[in-house]
């Protein structure tokens, strides 16, 4: 599955950096399809068709080569890095404030009685916040297993269901109480985004959990479930990427994963050399990126606007 | 028996919440019914896309994407109504569509008065195309053929024998384009509408994602910005309607100042405490 | 009327939950969830799955069977024998997105945005603007332990933290936006109605 995943993420970077399209015969084709489909159910035949001519696209997209350039750099970074972890065992990241909070939480569920809430996100298991979401899940189910907490989790889709459970089958099993999991616990609610909010509100109010991880890509209804949980005076764990978010995570939450800490949490719990290599390799990259912001303001200040129109991407 | 009264600051800082909700409620429900009229000023990046609709010579095609659902109605529909408005009003090509299933009737109340308004003939100076799955993915088959990807509009007709579509056969042809979005819609606009097909863009969005899209006006990757109620009520005084944005915008104006007030009263009472813990700890050091 | 009606008793009662958890909120809410489900899966059905697969194979294009069968295939989870199947489809989907999501977020949002910091430092804005990114990106440097940058991730957390409080009150003139427009319903619209 990996390498199917990776050939198809490569294919999928030349062809869109690229814009290598096939697309003309294909539009073309489409377009009768369309036609066939009015004769099939029986509508009348457009008087005029207008086959809109297929634009020829070049092959390669020159104006696209900074993009190109940039790719290859991180991706460069990135893999050296994930080939330095593998081969040395003691590369770390620093320590992540928010993480200690995680076995206090569980534990202060186990001392309650109560269960514990996880929301992996409003979206679905495409998105890269959702992955991270999920493994800080897998470390959550792990303490969950060994406390003998129950564990609930509430997801907008039902590929998430799906994987979350998977995961945490594992997580169980790792823990050694692959009898304490139950699949209905990982709940498929609704995909409509303010009656999942509703759903998780409702839920936290009702069963009364203990601990609350909001964990992954949210939107609109963050306020709302995370007001909602600190009214019920559970122990909130949150963390998100999307910036606009996080005011609300902040202000009503216990300890909140900010940005991209939550992808280097992931990545601190389960100690995989592929993760650890990942952010490094991003790590870097940031701190090349900050060399060419200091570099563009000197060349913005003297003037030497080639150096910035290099970036231009339109 | 002596009754002990709570300090006002101690009372402050645990102040029932249903008193905040009530003195809000409060806030809004007096200038709806007994509107205070306001001034309101037009901003530089609710301007820019006013001047950029205006100055668009009349053979331009206009898009403005639909991209809510009806829990953003009370922002977006205001901002979508006002440019629809402004599109038809002055005589240039409208084509809308959306990606949220809910909008496409929404889409087609707003354009058929409107149409009727400015008569504005169906398929050759407006269409709706409703809606259509996909997101950026459709965006990008856009680019090729409006007519593959919306074989028939939201009415059922066939597009095949629309003028519109011949005389602007795909995306790329557009001369300008608005996403009026609650969410991340307006984030493949840039990266696909923009930076692959060319097409100047601007963004009306709900105030949550304000800050987060400035940055784009920043950098001249959206040509400006609707931001919220304020911003539709701002585009409606540039049209010279006064439709729900504008009457919202007395009670959004006494509510903050209402919550202004309380988040004072919440921060007057919390460093109050903080400096007694601190002296009282001084005291216990000594 | 009848909607209007219903839509005002609906508001009315998630607005009751603001008091306190009750029957009638629940029942708001539970409706709420069943009707957005249902609704969803039709629109699956008529607006994706219909169109672009059952009608264009009823007309003998086959092309859209494979990711027809794919997504079938995700079915199979439910089968614990056959889990394993389902793990194709979804490394399709992951990777695609993956690739489709690199390439437009590292052009329209990381090269675009670093152009747009490159600033002359001779007024404040643009100042402000540099020091927040360039403080900003330092908290976020996870390969060194805070104590080497720590005055300067302290300022970059200083960024992060105004930045957030101004998003919190677009969020606050937001939800505001959303209650004015329910009163505004409830007054004019059914109070307003009925008299």
């Amino acid at each position: 599955m990996k390498s199917l995943s990776l050939s198809l993420f490569i294919i999928g970077v030349i062809f869109c950096t690229f814009q290598i399209s096939f697309g003309n015969s294909i539009s073309t084709k489409v377009q009768i399809d369309s036609l066939k489909i009015a004769v099939n159910n029986q509508q009348s035949l457009p008087s005029k068709v207008h086959l809109s001519k297929p634009e020829i696209q070049p092959l390669f997209k020159t104006e696209r080569l900074n993009v190109f350039i940039f790719l290859i750099i991180i991706s460069a970074l990135v893999l050296t890095f994930l080939f330095l972890a593998k081969r040395n065992h003691s590369l770390t990241l620093r320590k992540i404030a928010g993480l200690d909070a995680i076995d206090e939480a569980v534990g202060r569920a186990a001392e309650m009685g109560r269960p514990v809430l996880f929301v992996p996100g409003s979206m679905d298991v495409d998105r890269i916040q959702t992955l991270a979401g999920i493994a800080i899940l897998s470390k959550v189910g792990y303490e969950c297993a060994t406390y003998e907490v129950d564990l609930d989790v509430m997801t907008r889709f039902p590929l998430l269901m799906s994987t979350s459970q998977e995961i945490l089958r594992q997580s169980y099993l790792t823990a050694g109480r692959p009898d304490l999991f139950s699949p209905d616990r990982v709940q498929y609610i609704t995909d409509n985004q303010f009656a999942f909010a509703a759903a998780i509100t409702g839920h936290m109010v009702r069963v009364k959990t203990a601990a609350h991880f909001f964990i992954g890509e949210f939107y609109a209804e963050s306020l709302v479930i995370s007001e909602a949980g600190n009214t019920t005076g559970a122990i909130q764990i949150a963390g998100t990427a999307n910036s606009h978010q996080l005011p609300f995570f902040l202000a009503s939450c216990d300890y909140t994963l900010i940005g991209e800490e939550l992808f280097a949490a992931s990545a601190y719990l389960s100690r995989e050399p592929i993760l650890l290599g990942t952010i490094l390799g991003q790590d870097w990259s940031k701190a090349l990126f900050g060399l060419l912001i200091v570099l563009g303001t000197l060349a913005a200040w003297f003037g030497w606007t080639d150096f910035i129109h290099w970036f231009q991407t339109e | 028996m002596v009754r002990k009264v709570k300090p006002i600051w101690e009372a402050l800082g645990k102040l029932d919440r249903r008193w905040v909700y009530l003195f809000v409620s409060l806030s809004i429900l007096f200038p709806l019914l007994f509107p205070l009229n306001l001034p309101l000023t037009v901003t530089k990046h609710v301007k820019a896309v006013y001047d950029r609709i205006e100055n668009l010579p009349d053979t331009s095609a206009v898009l403005i994407a639909f991209d809510f659902d009806p829990s953003s109605i009370p922002e977006c529909l205001p901002m979508a109504i006002s440019l629809c408005h402004h599109v038809m009003k002055s005589g240039k090509v409208l084509i809308v569509y959306t990606n949220f299933p809910e909008t496409g009737p929404i889409a087609e109340r707003v354009l058929e008065p409107l149409a009727a308004k400015f008569q504005r003939e169906y398929g050759k100076h407006y269409v709706n195309l409703g809606f259509k799955p996909g997101n950026d993915v459709l965006l990008m088959a856009l680019g090729s053929s409006w007519t593959t990807s919306f074989p028939k509009d939201f009415r059922g007709n066939s597009t095949q024998e629309m003028e519109i579509f011949s005389r602007f056969p795909s995306y790329r042809h557009l001369s300008f384009m608005v996403d009026v979005a609650h969410g991340a819609t307006v984030d493949f606009y840039i990266t696909i509408g923009l930076a692959q097909f060319g097409v100047p863009l601007a963004a009306g969005v709900t105030a949550v994602s304000i800050p987060q899209y400035e940055a784009f006006v920043q950098t001249g990757q959206l040509v400006g910005l609707l931001g919220g109620l304020k911003g539709a009520a701002e585009y409606e005084k540039l049209v010279g309607t006064k439709g729900k944005a504008t009457r919202g915008m007395d009670a959004q104006s006494v509510a903050h100042l209402v919550i202004i007030f309380f988040i004072f009263l919440g921060n007057v009472s919390v460093v109050r405490n903080i400096i007694l813990k601190n002296i009282s700890a001084m005291r216990i050091k000594k | 009327m009848i909607g209007t009606w219903v839509a005002a008793f609906f508001t009315l009662a998630i607005f009751s939950f603001l008091y306190r958890d009750n029957p009638i909120y629940r029942l708001a809410e539970h409706i709420f969830i069943g009707i957005s489900t249902g609704y969803y899966i039709a629109v699956q059905w008529h607006s994706v799955v219909k169109p672009n697969v059952v009608d264009k194979v009823l007309l003998g294009d086959y092309l859209p069977l494979i990711p027809g069968v794919l997504g079938l295939l995700l079915l199979l989870r439910l089968i614990p024998k056959y889990q394993w199947i389902a793990r194709y489809p979804i490394a399709i989907y992951i990777g695609v997105g993956a690739a489709l999501n690199m390439i437009q977020y590292t052009q329209g949002f990381l090269i675009a945005q670093i152009q747009g910091t490159m600033l002359s430092p001779t007024s404040i804005n643009n100042l402000l603007i540099i020091l927040g990114t360039l403080t900003s990106l330092t908290y976020f440097f996870f390969a060194l332990e805070h104590k080497h940058l720590s005055k300067v991730s302290k300022i970059g957390i200083g960024f992060l933290m105004l930045s957030f409080g101004a998003a919190y009150g677009t969020t606050v003139m937001g939800r505001l936006s959303l209650l004015i427009s329910r009163f505004d319903f409830l007054l004019f619209e059914w109070l307003g109605g009925m008299f």
